[in-house]
């Protein structure tokens, strides 16, 4: 993000919770601090991100309730010591049970709070504290998507792009790429980062109902343009040996990193023109590839060879590509998924 | 909301949690009047937000909470010399969140120094302890977070190379399963597997134990390693006639990685 966006969220969240607390103080709300706290914790992330931190802050809340409710209810005569056991031990046992990944942290709070800061009314704090988080996500989920909402889907769809135009540029360029090792592993880092903010998609997409499957979307540009990856890694190893490559086969390779290059470059924009020109090639490639390097045993090197092998890897890399290319999908518009609301 | 049955790994990790508390309070007790439930309290909630799934997160988190608590503190305190009320929690979280970006805090760390904002502001009887609160709200919660990392330390606890090497054997015998089935589209589950494990080789790198992945050997292994995860990620990929040049490729890196010394 930008410095312009950054500084009006942080705008954003300062008057919001300020508004928020000043609300919760004017109302009187019991335990209302829990409430802002709430939203604060939305409203420090994008909307998919918020979505996963209030479900993790609500579910623990729960838990750690439900711990509470346990140690107090059948351990009252168990001394306090005993009692702060039994409860951390509980709430994030209920946590993990419940799939949390930091969640459980909130828990012990609940616990640590019911058992130490309010022993004799730890029911009202408890239970208030539970009900104004739950309230203060649902307020924060509401805010975040409609005031300057920042949409996962929109920040995946700016890196993704960036990434498939870096990879568009090795493959335009398999057989001379500087530094080789260090742009893959660099464009794996960036995959992979794009892989982990694939939940937020998913927690997003449940709030904002989108008819375009953007998940979907993402997770086949995703599995396809990782195997665009791995291939043009392998082909540039492979090219630097300079394999003997028919002509045919060799014009079927410019053509395809051409085409490939250009298909990656139109990914993350609006527009993602079905090319006719790909079913032409893919055929051309694959009768090229079967007649000079997938040649019958005994017409060419013999198997075990290296070159053989390197024939063999060579086409199969070619052929992965290519149908890699073909299968990756156009964008879903993000007007329709309601990514620009 | 699916119910797993929690892990060997995480029971661990619940009863670690508890007997840190235990001790806290504990410790609460054998004060006697010289304590009150309030610091107990604090730092029972600095145990909570320790033993993390894994020392260095639970250190990360650590650091983030008293570094971001006296930064958000000190911003806060100095703001409500001149304004004290509501507004002051805004133009509290700005500054906190524009100064601190500019001195390179994490969000975690920022998010801490934020709730500063919020507890000495909303909260009258903190703001008239000002800078006691500040001190309160970092010292016993550092003892709990300590607490917390003895007792990681103290119990079923796995070096860091250790468990580098549990790794590499998990993902060997994940790759060894998948050689023995037919391909059918799991290459995600072996990226996952490799990204999780070169994220750990990671944080061994920038550890004091960064020289045992230093040696020839050692760097050997991980390019076997990765040879075969790339091997065994396109097998899952490739056209079915076309798979056994990778499963050929995988169980070839598979065995010089076998023969290969060092450490993980």
């Amino acid at each position: 993000m930008t410095a312009t966006p950054q500084l009006a969220l942080v705008l954003r969240n300062g008057l919001l919770l300020m508004l928020s607390l000043a609300a919760v103080n004017r109302l009187g709300l019991p335990e209302g601090l829990f409430l802002a706290l709430a939203i604060l914790v939305i409203l420090e992330a994008d909307l998919g991100g918020g979505v996963i931190a209030g479900r993790e802050r609500v579910i623990g809340t729960l838990m750690g309730l439900l711990a509470v409710m346990i140690t107090a209810g059948i351990t009252l005569v168990l001394p306090l010591p005993a009692r702060v056991f039994s409860g951390l031990l509980l709430a994030r046992l209920f946590g993990f049970a419940a799939g949390l990944s930091s969640g459980f942290i909130v828990g012990g709070h609940v616990v640590a709070g019911s058992l130490l800061h309010h022993p004799d009314n730890w029911w009202y704090y408890a239970f208030w504290r539970t009900v104004m988080t739950i309230l203060g996500v649902l307020i924060g989920v509401y805010v975040s998507r409609q005031v300057y909402s920042q949409r996962s889907v929109s920040s995946w769809r700016e890196q993704c792009r960036s990434w498939t135009e870096d990879l568009a540029k090795a493959l335009l360029h398999l057989d001379n790429i500087p530094e080789r090792e260090h742009l893959f592993l660099d464009l794996r880092d960036r995959r992979n980062a794009l892989r982990r903010s694939l939940p937020q998609l998913i927690a997003e997409q449940s709030v904002t109902r989108s008819r375009q499957d953007s998940v979907r979307w993402a997770q086949d540009v995703l599995q396809h343009c990782s195997t665009v990856m791995s291939c043009c890694r392998d082909l540039s190893a492979l090219l630097q040996h300079q394999p003997v490559l028919t002509p045919a086969l060799r014009e079927s390779m410019r053509e395809l990193q051409r085409l490939g290059s250009e298909r990656l470059q139109t990914i993350g924009k609006d527009s993602s023109p079905y090319n006719s020109e790909w079913s032409r090639l893919h055929l051309a490639l694959q009768q090229a590839v079967e007649a000079s390097l997938l040649q019958p045993p005994g017409a060419g090197p013999r198997p075990g060879d290296p070159e053989r092998q390197r024939q063999r890897l060579l086409a199969s890399r070619l052929l992965l590509l290519s149908d890699a290319l073909a299968q990756i999908p156009c964008l879903p518009s993000l007007r329709e998924s309601g990514a620009l609301r | 909301m699916a119910i797993h049955p929690p892990s060997s790994r995480q029971i661990r990790n619940a009863l670690q949690v508890g007997f840190a508390g235990f001790l806290a309070t504990g410790l609460f007790v054998i004060a006697g009047a010289e304590a009150n439930r309030i610091d107990a309290f604090y730092v029972v909630y600095g145990v909570a937000r320790s033993l993390l799934p894994t020392p260095e997160a639970s250190l990360k988190a650590a650091r983030a909470r008293v570094v971001g608590t006296l930064f958000g503190g000190l911003v806060v305190m100095m703001l409500i010399k001149a304004v004290s009320n509501w507004l002051a929690v805004g133009i509290g979280y700005i500054l906190v969140k524009l100064l601190g970006r500019r001195l390179g805090l994490d969000q975690a760390t920022l998010m801490n120094g934020v709730l500063m904002a919020v507890l000495l502001v909303a909260i009258p009887g903190y703001q008239d302890l000002g800078g006691l609160y500040v001190l309160y709200r970092t010292g016993w919660p550092l003892i709990g977070l300590m607490l917390g990392m003895a007792v990681e330390r103290l119990f079923w606890f796995t070096p860091l190379l250790q468990r580098l090497e549990r790794s590499e054997s998990a993902l060997i015998g994940q790759l060894q399963d998948l050689l023995n089935q037919e391909p059918a589209q799991r290459a995600p589950e072996l990226i996952s597997a490799y990204a999780s494990h070169c994220s750990l080789r990671s944080i061994v790198l920038k550890s004091d134990q960064a020289a045992m992945l230093g040696t020839p050997e050692s760097q050997q292994r991980q390019e076997w390693l990765e040879r075969a995860v790339r091997h065994g990620v396109a097998r899952q990929r490739v056209p079915l006639p076309l798979a056994s040049i990778d499963a050929d490729g995988c169980r070839d890196a598979l065995r010089q990685l076998g023969s290969t010394g060092g450490v993980a």
